[in-house]
């Protein structure tokens, strides 16, 4: 290449001069100059020579880049020579940048990457692509985003689409999985797609072939397809296992192919499927009542690609007039005039389906830029500091940079190769930032995303990511690196006359200082704005965590069981529970045992409207509840108070009297001013408002989201009665889905006993997962936690970065100073005052940055304050401490220098005049 | 020895190139005999100052038109000196620029001296 050949240029050059110099003199020593003469008069001709030779190089071409590598060249022998600031410098980036990095590549997973199938720009989600679950009736606001697959198979009549597949929407279903030669049954995750779900997507098997409308018929065999990860991880990775058997959910299916490597589905979530089985699997795995064949019941979701000729509009249009055609048809020929008008506001909204469902993207978007922003102020801090030491280091080099002005370097030239400087410093930080980036993007996976096995986003750095930390890194050069290279650059210091140091040196340097302190004083404003926001997030999770959840968590474990796929029928469950219940309750080391359908922070809860006898709605008022299904001793075990009544006895397991047992909250809305025990209530409409007797009532208790406030709860036992239209009766409500026991000492010793009473009393009943209930409520407040702790670093680390920056700056300052100091003290002045006078000079500084960043952090607080649990953003209390804290280390970040001051001898200092 | 300034012609943008090229139809030489013929054929008129000269030497050697060797000076056998020759390519530049000047010139002639033309 040719900056290679350079030298040889350079040399073929000087020799090319060289001779012609010499022809030149020779031939004026013929006109009979004396040699000395002669070379004199020979080089007065030639004029300067190194101007020649840079001239010849711009005629090359190519200058800029050779520049550029001399440059590069000339910096790196410059940072040797001062390890210490290169590498403060570098490892400061390298955490700002490693921290940006790391935080957007999650980002860039979650929020802005496409799926990874074909063409997904053109993929359309029927709905808003979130929503989950499955339900029944029209959406509150008329816009459906999940159909039944009666509906589905209606839609698709339409033939808005070229291709339409539905997909289960509900978290996928957590099976037990069997397979020859396993020991125990473990937890796996399917998920029901119907058949041509990879054909819409245009995923091709890794391994075999993927799932085919075939495989999604009535009488089909059972087909599955694996995971990519589960085939690698659990299955041995061999291309043995296509046409294998594989128990899931205690059906066995034929392992029919191994899905792409890449592949996690149409949602980006933690613990993705391990299994896609086709929609008509749903009748295996759930015999008693399979979703796919209740028309009514709405739980796909379904993603297509329009037809080549429809516009999204029209598709709408046309999709809305089905859905109101198939609801009507629902609703047969003797409909109200109500629901009629309702049914009318149903509609449907197509959105673009490039990257599928998107909860994380709901759930984690704010959480995320939050953090992305609360980084990239670290990162300005760290900029400023640097800046600041740049600027330092280029008051040290005046005396270098004013000789090579003075000598007629092109000044632009110097400003670049200082600006190359910084920009080998950024580098240098954003490269060793992106092995930061790698580590530090795994422990964000881990952190958000705690109690989850896996979670589909990749941590090593892509192209997309390199280019972020590349220009991330070059904008951080020209941030720190401008002003300093514009400032040494702007004049010929006077310190060529020899003005280097003493009083004099100290006021020239006004200039360059009074930058310095700009730049401290902004570090101090934006520490004070992350400072003040961790303050807040901390006392945010500290009132989450501390407020009073109706129940006590500590000494509870929670066991997650899966009865539903166990093959239990109705009357074996009875017996199931009784055994149970014995068993558990006489384990030793357990206080209390129960079980029930849901338990706090557990996936909890469906709300269902309700009629309470006596209770007249006021107008527009929706009476709900929330309805769980729980064994006698259930609030004992998790510690919620009985109030009045009594609990479930071991009798009511037969519930051969429909009861129930409600909140205080319940109470509180429906049956004030009033004894309600004995009052009746029923799920449903008027007619079933005296179905189920009150014979207790209980605390509240917060079941579902930390954040919410107390919800009106009803309590039934596990196996009462059906009456007719009671949807908790109906059928997967019987199944146990959590075992909850208390124990005398710490929950975790006593798990493997509690597995080992479990497979005793039956084998083939799966345990899901073992947790302790304040794990739960601890995975439940994961996302308040992960954003406290992050702003509580992040906040440490601007802390750290300002006080160093203010030390710094008067560390100089005082170097500056000596022979002023020196002269102050010869003059009778003491060392405390100087040590005063020092400290007030930084904490002047200090101060100003407080002053300035004291409103700006208001300003901050008040646009999280929707992020904040309890606190309000105008509290003075988190500016204040933030200011306290500031003060106390940038004091102590003063006294340093201010020490060093004090201990200046004049004699020595004034010598140095 | 130099003539002063202001009797001196400054060279047009490019035009230097074209008389490298033409002073080099005569044969091999290096830069200071190009330099000295330029000179003594215009009688000391233009002056070729080094730090153009060699630029356009080296610019004209990497567009092709000249090639460069080391060679020993034909009279004084003791000296080595690089010798710029012209290449074909190097000709046809000549021609194409000779040509574009004699244009200009015309042209700069008719708009000085209207008269002369008629």
């Amino acid at each position: 290449m040719k900056w290679f050949r350079r030298e040889n240029r350079d040399e073929d050059l000087e020799r090319e001069l060289r001779s012609d110099l010499e022809l030149e003199a020779a031939e004026l020593q013929e006109r009979g100059l004396s040699p000395r003469d002669a070379e004199y008069a020979a080089r007065r001709a030639f004029g300067n020579k190194t101007f020649v030779k840079e001239e010849v190089r711009r005629a090359w071409g190519g200058i800029w880049f050779e520049d550029l590598v001399q440059d590069a060249r000339h910096t790196v022998r410059y940072l040797r020579k001062s390890p210490g600031f290169t590498i403060t410098a570098v490892l400061s980036l390298a955490i700002g940048i490693g921290a940006n990095t790391a935080i957007f590549t999650v980002i860039d997973a979650v929020l802005l990457k496409s799926l990874p199938v074909r063409d997904p720009q053109t993929l359309i989600v029927v709905g808003p692509a979130h929503g989950s679950g499955n339900g029944s009736g029209i959406p509150l606001d008329g816009s459906f985003s999940l159909y039944s697959y009666d509906l589905y198979k209606h839609l698709r009549t339409t033939h808005v689409f070229a291709e339409l597949c539905a997909v289960q929407s509900t978290h996928e279903t957590d099976v037990g999985v069997r397979r020859a030669g396993w020991s125990e049954t473990e937890l796996g995750h399917a998920k029901l797609i119907s058949g041509n779900y990879f054909d819409v997507l245009g995923v091709k098997a890794a391994l075999g072939r993927s799932i085919a409308p075939a495989d999604d018929a009535a009488f089909a065999s059972p087909a599955a397809v694996v995971s990519f990860r589960y085939w690698k991880g659990r299955l041995g990775g061999k291309s043995s296992i296509v046409g294998s058997n594989i128990s899931v959910g205690g059906t066995s299916f034929t392992i029919v192919g191994v899905a792409p490597p890449d592949f996690y589905g149409e949602e980006l979530e933690p613990d993705p499927p391990d299994f896609w089985l086709p929609l008509s699997a749903d009748r295996w795995l759930n015999h008693q009542r399979a979703l796919i064949d209740q028309p009514d019941e709405h739980w796909l979701y379904l993603i297509g690609r329009l037809a080549p000729d429809v516009s999204v509009a029209e598709a709408q249009i046309r999709l809305s007039s089905a859905l109101r055609n198939w609801l009507l048809s629902r609703e047969g020929s003797k409909i109200s005039a109500e629901d009629c008008a309702e049914i009318m506001r149903a509609h449907v909204e197509l959105t673009p389906g490039g990257s599928g469902i998107i909860h994380m993207r709901r759930n984690y978007g704010v959480t995320l830029r939050l953090l992305l922003g609360i980084s990239l102020v670290v990162l300005l801090i760290t900029c400023a500091n640097i800046s600041n030491l740049l600027l330092a280091r280029g008051t040290a080099r005046a005396t270098e940079t004013s000789v090579r002005l003075a000598l007629g370097a092109n000044r632009w030239r110097l400003t670049r190769q200082l600006l190359t400087e910084s920009l080998v410093l950024a580098l240098a930080g954003g490269a060793v930032g992106l092995f930061l980036a790698e580590s530090g993007t795994k422990l964000l996976i881990a952190l958000f995303f705690r109690g989850t096995e896996y979670v589909p986003i990749s941590a090593s750095p892509d192209l997309r990511i390199l280019s972020f930390a590349f220009v991330l890194s070059c904008s951080s050069a020209m941030v720190f690196g401008l002003l300093p290279a514009f400032r040494m650059t702007s004049r010929i210091a006077p310190v060529i006359r020899g003005a280097s140091a003493g009083i004099k040196g100290s006021r020239l340097s006004a200039r360059s200082f009074g930058l310095g302190a700009v730049l401290v004083v902004t570090e101090v404003a934006l520490s004070l704005v992350v400072l003040a926001g961790a303050a807040t997030f901390a006392r945010s999770l500290a009132n989450l965590s501390g407020q009073h959840f109706g129940f006590d968590r500590n000494r509870v474990l929670i066991l997650n069981v899966d009865t539903r796929h166990a093959g239990y029928s109705y009357t074996h469950l009875r017996s199931l529970y009784r055994e149970l219940y014995s068993r558990l309750n006489a384990l030793p080391g357990v206080k209390s045992a129960s079980f029930s359908f849901y338990s706090p922070f557990n996936g909890c809860c469906s709300q269902f409207s309700i009629s309470v006898q006596g209770y007249t709605p006021k107008p527009n008022e929706h009476v709900h509840a929330r309805l769980n299904r729980v064994s006698p001793r259930y609030f004992q075990t998790l510690g919620t108070r009985l109030l009045l009544g009594r609990d479930f006895a071991e009798r009511d397991f037969l519930g051969s009297q429909p009861i129930a047992i409600v909140t205080e909250e319940f109470v509180r809305l429906y049956l004030p001013k009033q004894n309600p025990i004995g009052k009746h209530f029923g799920i449903g409409g008027a007619r079933h408002a005296g179905d189920l007797e009150i014979v207790g009532v209980v605390a509240d208790a917060k079941y579902d989201d930390p954040h919410e406030d107390i919800m009106p709860m009803a309590f039934f036992p596990l196996l009462q009665d059906k009456s007719s239209d009671m949807p908790l009766s109906s059928d997967e409500s019987n199944f146990v889905q959590v075992i909850e026991i208390r124990s005398a000492g710490r929950a975790e010793t006593i798990a493997s006993e509690v597995r080992h009473a479990l497979a005793e009393i039956d084998p083939g009943l799966p345990v899901l997962t073992i947790r302790t209930l304040s794990e739960d409520v601890n995975l439940m407040l994961n996302r308040e936690n992960v954003i406290a702790s992050l702003a509580v670093f992040f906040g440490f680390v601007a802390l750290v970065l300002s006080c160093l920056g203010l030390y710094g700056l008067m560390a100089y300052s005082v170097q500056r100073r000596t022979s002023e100091i020196g002269i102050r003290m010869a003059l009778g002045a003491r060392r405390g005052s100087v040590i005063r006078m020092v400290v007030r000079e930084a904490l002047a500084q200090g101060l100003a940055g407080i002053l300035i960043g004291i409103p700006v952090a208001f300003a901050a607080l008040g646009l999280i304050a929707n992020q904040l649990f309890g606190v309000s953003p105008n509290d003075p209390k988190y500016c204040g401490a933030a200011a306290v804290i500031l003060l106390l280390c940038m004091t102590g970040g003063a006294c340093v220098p201010a020490l060093r001051a004090a201990r200046v001898d004049p004699l020595i200092a004034l010598r140095y005049e | 020895m130099r003539k002063e300034s202001s009797e001196r012609i400054e060279l047009l943008q490019g035009t230097l190139d074209m008389l490298i090229l033409r002073t080099l139809l005569f044969g091999p030489a290096h830069g200071h005999q190009i330099a000295k013929h330029i000179q003594r054929t215009t009688d000391d008129l233009l002056q070729i100052e080094h730090g153009s000269l060699y630029p356009a030497l080296h610019r004209l050697e990497r567009k092709g038109w000249l090639a460069a060797k080391w060679e020993l000076a034909a009279k004084d056998q003791k000296r080595e000196f690089k010798y710029y020759r012209l290449t074909t390519a190097g000709k046809k530049q000549l021609a194409a620029e000779e040509s574009r000047w004699k244009q200009m010139a015309g042209a700069i002639a008719r708009v000085m001296w209207p008269a002369e033309e008629g």
